[in-house]
């Protein structure tokens, strides 16, 4: 490479080899003209450097010249009204200097776009302590016996997402829904041309949003058709087990003369290949659905929903006595951080959360 | 009243010690950090560092904070500073590896060693408005494609504009 083209990559700021910096070295030290030309240079920067504010005076006289003075505390206007007149030649007299004044300002509007939406976004994944209501129409969930089939339904730019054994993994889907991931588990879908299927095995939880369009879960052993709902599905050799949460699905198997049963919210089957699926029966959510690592509380005296919490987050919580047998309702999916399900708590039940050591404490 | 995540009940009990309130509103602070400074930086490390630098701002200010409903403004403030803190600091490390000697550390002593000598001012000179503005936000920090972005135009031609600067002052220079 020539030292022309050498020069302009260095004030270019292009990536440059160790050997090219130390060409460029011997270049400088060789040929005086070059030296100089850049000494001035660099001397030209350093001097542009010395004369910019410092970041702290340029945010605030940019905040107050721009109209946000009530962002600054009383001091802050102060330490602004003693530099003012400085700061004001400097933005005036250094052009580059004006336009990072202006986007300063782009920069508090950037920032307070990230805080609403924030703000706008649920504290849980689902309302602590009422159960969402989920606008659920009927829904089919239809068995199919026919691994050949899905076999055969598979593109080659299905995109896979997989939890090892005791690993948890969310999914947003491209659609909104929510895919929770148990290890061992695996969830393969179209991500450019969607279409609201997914293909599964193992353990996983579904929180489907609601639309007109149908979703589709396929397992090697059962397709699973939805609008909207959340219900949690097992496929493991070679048996499907579906437990709904909430909304309402039908559970079919594809033989010939298919028979079907209905779940409502808290209710399970179980279909075996070629086999009718088994009459819905009451179960227990935390029980039934505790693989999928969320913790369901419905009802549950404050003093169980501490041990569930305690368990499930390894982490020490105490109750106090007046508190043990308050009805609590609510659904923390595994990611949702410890201090903000005992947030949720503590709202609904008007109560103080405290931290003592290690220890989180639910008080009046 | 809607809830509001940054509620100035919450900041207060914070301020008062309250270790669960503080923790939470750190917590769903550092939510809206992390999704600032990606948009900003998007380098996860440089994000990381900003978020701990505003955090520890934000965490030995709180007390001072007076009014606690100007949350928002507080830690708005902090990580500005922090991001155009970031900006100054990020001058380019090849230019100082292979030019330690050219380019002095500290800008406190360059103004004093340099102050306006009369070849920097030819040197302002030779400039057009449009490429003191790109060599100025350069200093400020910017990167070369930030500053396209800033000026909406590409790289290439801010690139264009830095080299025919040069080229403008080596005359001055070399005189």
């Amino acid at each position: 490479m020539n030292l022309s083209d050498l020069l302009t990559k260095i004030l270019c700021e292009d990536e440059i080899t160790s050997e090219e910096g130390q060409a460029f070295k011997k270049a400088l030290k060789s040929d005086s003209e070059l030296e100089r030309s850049f000494s001035g240079w660099s001397r030209f920067r350093a001097y542009l450097r010395s004369q910019a504010p410092s970041a702290r005076a340029f945010v605030l006289h940019a905040l107050a010249t721009w109209g946000h003075a009530e962002d600054l505390s009383d001091e802050e206007a102060e330490e602004v009204s003693e530099s003012w007149k400085d700061l004001d030649s400097i933005v005036e007299s250094y052009p580059g200097f004006s336009t990072v004044s202006e986007q300063i300002v782009q920069d508090r509007k950037d920032f307070l776009a990230c805080w609403e939406m924030a703000e706008r976004q649920p504290v849980n994944l689902w309302s602590p302590w009422t159960y969402r209501v989920a606008a659920v129409v009927a829904v089919t969930v239809v068995c199919l016996i026919s691994a050949v089939f899905l076999l055969n339904q598979r593109g080659p730019s299905l995109y896979t997402v997989s939890a090892d054994p005791g690993e948890y993994e969310r999914v947003l889907l491209p659609d909104g829904s929510l895919a929770h991931l148990n290890g061992p588990a695996m969830l393969q879908f179209n991500k450019e041309d969607f279409a609201r299927t997914v293909e599964m095995t193992g353990k996983v939880f579904f929180d489907i949003s609601t639309q007109q369009d149908q979703f589709i879960v396929k397992t090697n052993e059962a397709v699973t058709q939805v609008l909207g709902t959340r219900f949690g599905v097992r496929s493991l050799n070679g048996v499907s087990q579906v437990v709904l949460e909430s909304g309402r699905i039908e559970v079919a198997s594809k033989v010939e003369n298919p028979q079907s049963v209905v779940l409502v919210p808290g209710q399970m089957t179980v279909v075996a290949k070629g086999v009718a699926p088994t009459p819905a029966v009451e179960v227990t959510i935390e029980d039934e659905l505790g693989w999928t690592g969320f913790v369901f509380l419905r009802n549950t005296p404050l003093r169980k929903a501490a041990l569930l919490l305690s368990s499930s987050r390894k982490v020490r919580i105490e109750v106090d006595s007046s508190l043990l047998n308050e009805p609590v309702t609510g659904t923390f999916a595994p990611d949702i951080p410890i201090e903000e399900a005992l947030d949720a708590l503590r709202l609904a039940l008007n109560a103080e959360v405290l931290t003592e050591g290690e220890i989180f404490r639910i008080v009046p | 009243m809607a809830f509001s995540k940054f509620d100035p009940k919450l900041v207060l009990r914070a301020q008062n010690g309250d270790r669960f309130a503080r923790n939470l509103l750190f917590r769903r602070l550092t939510k809206v950090l992390r999704s600032y400074f990606r948009a900003k930086i998007g380098d996860q490390a440089v994000v990381d560092d900003l978020i701990q630098c505003t955090l520890l701002r934000l965490h030995s200010g709180l007390l001072a904070l007076e009014q606690p409903d100007k949350f928002k403004a507080f830690a708005m403030k902090a990580a500005l500073f922090e991001l155009h803190d970031y900006y100054r600091g990020r001058h380019s490390p090849k230019e100082k590896t292979y030019q330690p000697d050219l380019l002095p550390e500290k800008s406190d002593s360059i103004s004093q060693s340099y102050g306006i000598s009369h070849d920097i001012e030819r040197a302002f000179a030779t400039l057009t408005p449009h490429a003191r503005r790109i060599l100025e936000l350069r200093e400020h920090g910017y990167k070369y494609k930030e500053i396209a972005d800033l000026l909406g135009t590409t790289e290439s031609a801010v690139k264009m504009q830095v080299k025919r600067a040069f080229e403008k002052m080596r005359s001055v220079f070399v005189e």
